[in-house]
């Protein structure tokens, strides 16, 4: 690629730019800070949530003016196709409303840092070249960007001491995960000499079809490796060992936000590397890649969801929960290898229901935590008799309870119907069963905390410390509430709205 | 074809070689210092064949990506080693079995 190549791809990547700039002020707006103020003591988190969300809507605006592409642009490098749009699009929009609810307890939870924005929207900024990837490096680099901000923010309660285990623990499997990642790629590349997606799929329709020896291990090795790393971002069974603990260590803000854009991009960022790489878009270079994810689907709903039974404690409960919800998406992903376009609206249309279920189910955790809380207050007997005392709080999250199980009249059904019915209508059926099967069991934990909330009288004595409470909390819960409830009353309208972007 | 005079097999199983090196390390090691070491290890086996690859290929691609290697190797040991911090701050250890809060807490 030349000048002249990189400055028609700019537009492409304004609304990444957006973000960054939006990230750059917000550092310099707390070092700036820290002048005035040595003690961080009276940090207000206003004005660092009204940059961040400035720069979010305006990258949110640059996305809708830009046409999608059938040609990957920046020397195919990045995708700028509707998926690519739509998956930056959702990304931005989960970002902005999970930044909005951490504004609430930045102050209390002990996070007096507005480098806390900074690095929310770095991370964010990296997802969305994530998503748009469509070479090999390009990706690496934009899982590096975001997960590198993820480790700080999992530990950016300093003086935690679960928090900071959490931030080491996330960190080591991270890390040990891309290793993975690259040494797969390097393998890849040594197989067709490309990184690009479009090229490895053509070198290895060659190779697969033909019986060159080294060369066609390689490459199987390769990919083998590659899909490791991405097994470990969306966090499936069996490389899921990081979720539990850096879900419940991380301060209740970060678990939120990165339960759904880690994982968001992560699975759009797969799903276009299975899709584009190891086939080329309708058919499959390696049929057996099918069979792959069904079974680590299938394991992964299953461990998570049996594992969720036992928890006590409802961060760990909903990290979890957040790994079932991988298996799910998995099968979606097995629609999607055998359908095409409808199942990829899907699998889109799930994340962005599970998104904004999740985040208002930890938004609902957030608002109930007290300042400086203890760590058991997330214990599941503390939330008893909470529906009473907080009855709009506890109907939100009975609302998104219900959405993450998949009960009528939610988004959740509406979503897993979406998921599911392609990989039925490609005849997985045993594999859909045990989706289904794996939903039922899931309603037993999910409503086991609508059940403390709404039926058990609270505990004699309690914490006298306030509880958590910004507009900029309540509006964002406001909007996942009637979200989930609008989405999945009226899901017509926004099906149609899915098919047409994605 | 590959100027170096080494044949190309033997750099790749060089480079295989630090990987599972690095994978044992991280898996069988306690100390946070030397899981970290061992991941650097494995982020240069893949640099390796990265460059060997290129050479092998005669394309340019390969020889760049091991700089962003570098780059994204330097940064991650820069947060790892910040973090290390913290933990060794509030537990006085970097033996990574003897970070068991989250576990029983639960």
């Amino acid at each position: 690629m030349n000048i002249s190549d990189a400055l028609a791809g700019m537009p492409q990547i304004l609304p990444m730019i957006a973000v960054i700039v939006g990230g750059l002020v917000t550092m310099l707006m707390a070092v700036a800070r820290s002048h005035k103020d040595p003690e961080h003591g009276q940090l207000t988190a206003g004005p660092f949530v009204a940059v961040a969300l400035v720069s979010l809507v305006f990258a949110l605006f640059l996305l809708t003016q830009i046409e999608p592409q059938a040609k990957a642009v920046w020397g195919g490098t990045l995708a700028i196709d509707r998926l690519s749009l739509v998956g930056q699009g959702l990304i931005v929009v989960i970002a902005a409303l999970a930044i909005s609810m951490g504004a609430a307890s930045i102050t209390t939870q002990g996070i007096v840092r507005g480098e806390y924005f900074a690095l929310s929207l770095f991370c964010v900024s990296g997802m969305m070249l994530m998503v748009a990837a469509t070479e090999l490096l390009t990706f690496f680099v934009g899982l590096e960007i975001m997960s590198l901000a993820v480790y700080v923010l999992v530990g950016f309660r300093r003086s935690d001491r679960r928090s900071q285990e959490a931030a080491l623990k996330y960190f080591l499997s991270g890390a040990f995960a891309s290793a993975f990642f690259l040494f797969g790629a390097a393998m890849v590349f040594g197989a067709t000499g490309t990184t690009a997606y479009a090229g490895i799929s053509t070198s290895a329709q060659k190779l697969l079809s033909g019986t060159a020896f080294p060369m066609q291990t390689l490459l199987l090795v390769g990919a083998t490796l590659c899909v490791v790393g991405f097994a470990f971002k969306i966090a499936a069974v069996p490389f899921h060992m990081w979720a539990p603990d850096a879900y419940q260590g991380a301060p209740t803000m970060v678990t939120g936000f990165m339960a759904v854009t880690v994982k968001a991009a992560a699975f759009m960022a797969f799903l276009r590397f299975v899709l584009l790489a190891l086939g080329d878009g309708s058919t499959r270079h390696v049929p057996w890649i099918v069979d792959v994810l069904s079974l680590l689907a299938i394991v992964t709903m299953t461990l998570g969801n049996l594992s969720a039974v036992l928890q006590r404690n409802v961060k760990r409960m909903l990290a979890y929960s957040s790994i079932a919800h991988a298996g799910y998406l998995l099968v979606g992903m097995v629609g999607a290898l055998e359908r095409g376009e409808p199942a990829v609206q899907g699998l889109v249309f799930y994340l962005f229901v599970y998104g904004l279920a999740t985040l208002g189910a930890f938004g609902v955790l957030i608002a109930l935590e007290r300042k400086n809380g203890r760590h058991d207050e997330m214990l599941i007997n503390r939330f008893a008799g909470v529906g009473f005392q907080h009855p709009a709080l506890g109907v939100a999250f009975a609302v998104f309870m219900f959405a993450l199980s998949g009960i009528p009249p939610t988004a959740g059904f509406t979503g897993k119907v979406l998921l599911f019915g392609p990989a039925l209508d490609a005849g997985h059926i045993g594999l859909v069963i045990v989706a289904v099967l794996n939903s039922v069991v899931s309603v037993y934990y999910y409503l086991s905390i609508v059940v403390y909330m709404f039926m058990k009288n609270p505990p004699p004595r309690q914490s006298t410390e306030p509880r958590v409470f910004s507009p900029w909390l309540t509006g964002a819960l406001v909007v996942t509430t009637f979200g989930v409830l609008i989405v999945g009353m009226m899901p017509q309208r926004w099906i149609d709205m899915f098919a047409k972007l994605v | 074809m590959v100027p170096i005079g080494v044949p190309v097999e033997h750099v790749i199983a060089l480079a295989v070689a630090l990987f599972v090196i690095g994978v044992l390390g991280v898996l069988l090691r306690k100390s946070v210092i030397v899981m970290l070491m061992s991941v650097e290890l494995m982020l240069n086996a893949a640099n390796l064949l990265f460059v060997v690859f290129a050479e092998r290929w005669g394309v340019a691609r390969g020889q760049t990506i091991s700089f962003f290697v570098m780059a994204v190797a330097a940064a991650e040991a820069a947060v790892g080693l910040a973090i290390l911090i913290g933990v060794f701050r509030t537990h006085n250890t970097t033996d990574v079995d003897e970070l068991r809060d989250l576990l029983e807490q639960s």
